[in-house]
């Protein structure tokens, strides 16, 4: 049972698992966040910030997809407070606190600009490399995804699309110094 | 499959820890070759940028549905369930 449950969000459409979801548990946490003094944009944020946590555990495999609902409400409750307390931080930064958000940021932006990039750049292979790795399609799943002849050809372009991905990144971000950390 | 794609996944299998009895052979050869200690560097990068790449691809979905959910006609009941919640001062 939880096996077909994990399959069904990695083979499935992924869209009708989560409005699944979204219907069953949203309401929930747009109470939470309401009752808290949050706005509906607020309680849409941490609800997608809480999906896609629970998302990631259950294609690590290292939660079983039961109990969804009590699982995504904590997530996003304790997301929510997290938030709340650093928006209502009154003590000002210290020097190094300062430094650290300002590099912090310095990545954020570099990896934004390699992102969009590859957005453009090599959106086949990205679409292809995060099927594999994030949504954890299997290599028939993505030979049957990406129009491979079987395993032997879809593990030989996920490789080469590794291959590129992996220079192109190298040579941007020798190209444009700050472009990573 | 070529030399390179072979050292790709090598690489790819040491990154996971799942190298095996390979490990010892590949940790030598990282001793000795910067250029597959540069390969390395990189190609952990990239796993970095794949995961935050699938991560927007699905906050995009989500986005999606939430739009469906609070425009198309049959979700009306939820949708007024869910604004409700808010519209109380």
């Amino acid at each position: 049972m939880e096996e077909t449950l994990v399959q069904n969000v990695v083979c499935e459409d992924r869209e009708i698992f989560f409005l699944e979801l979204y219907k069953k548990t949203f309401p929930a946490v747009a109470r939470y966040i309401s009752r808290m003094g949050g706005s509906l944009e607020e309680a849409k944020d941490v609800f997608h910030d809480a999906l896609i946590l629970y998302y990631e555990k259950i294609q690590q495999q290292e939660i079983a997809p039961v109990e969804e609902k009590a699982y995504v409400v904590g997530i996003a409750k304790h997301l929510w407070s997290k938030r709340f307390r650093e928006k209502n931080r009154s003590t000002p930064l210290d020097f190094l606190e300062a430094q650290k958000l300002v590099s912090q940021n310095e990545a954020q932006a570099s990896e934004e600009k390699l992102l969009q990039f590859l957005q453009s750049a090599g959106a086949r292979c990205m679409a292809l490399l995060s099927a594999f790795y994030y949504e954890k399609l299997s290599l028939n799943e993505l030979a049957a995804k990406f129009g491979f002849s079987g395993i032997r050809s879809a593990t030989v372009q996920k490789f080469k699309c590794l291959e590129k991905v992996r220079t192109s990144i190298k040579e941007k971000s020798l190209h444009y110094e700050d472009f990573l950390d | 499959m070529k030399t390179s794609l072979i050292e790709t996944q090598q690489l790819e299998a040491y990154l996971l820890n799942r190298a095996g009895e390979e490990t010892s052979l590949l940790e030598a050869r990282l001793l000795l070759e910067s250029e597959l200690r540069d390969k390395l560097y990189w190609q952990q990068k990239t796993y970095g940028l794949v995961h935050e790449f699938g991560r927007r691809k699905l906050k995009a979905e989500l986005d999606t549905i939430h739009q469906k959910l609070f425009s198309e006609s049959n979700y009306a009941g939820f949708r007024q369930k869910i604004l409700s919640l808010f519209s109380k001062s």
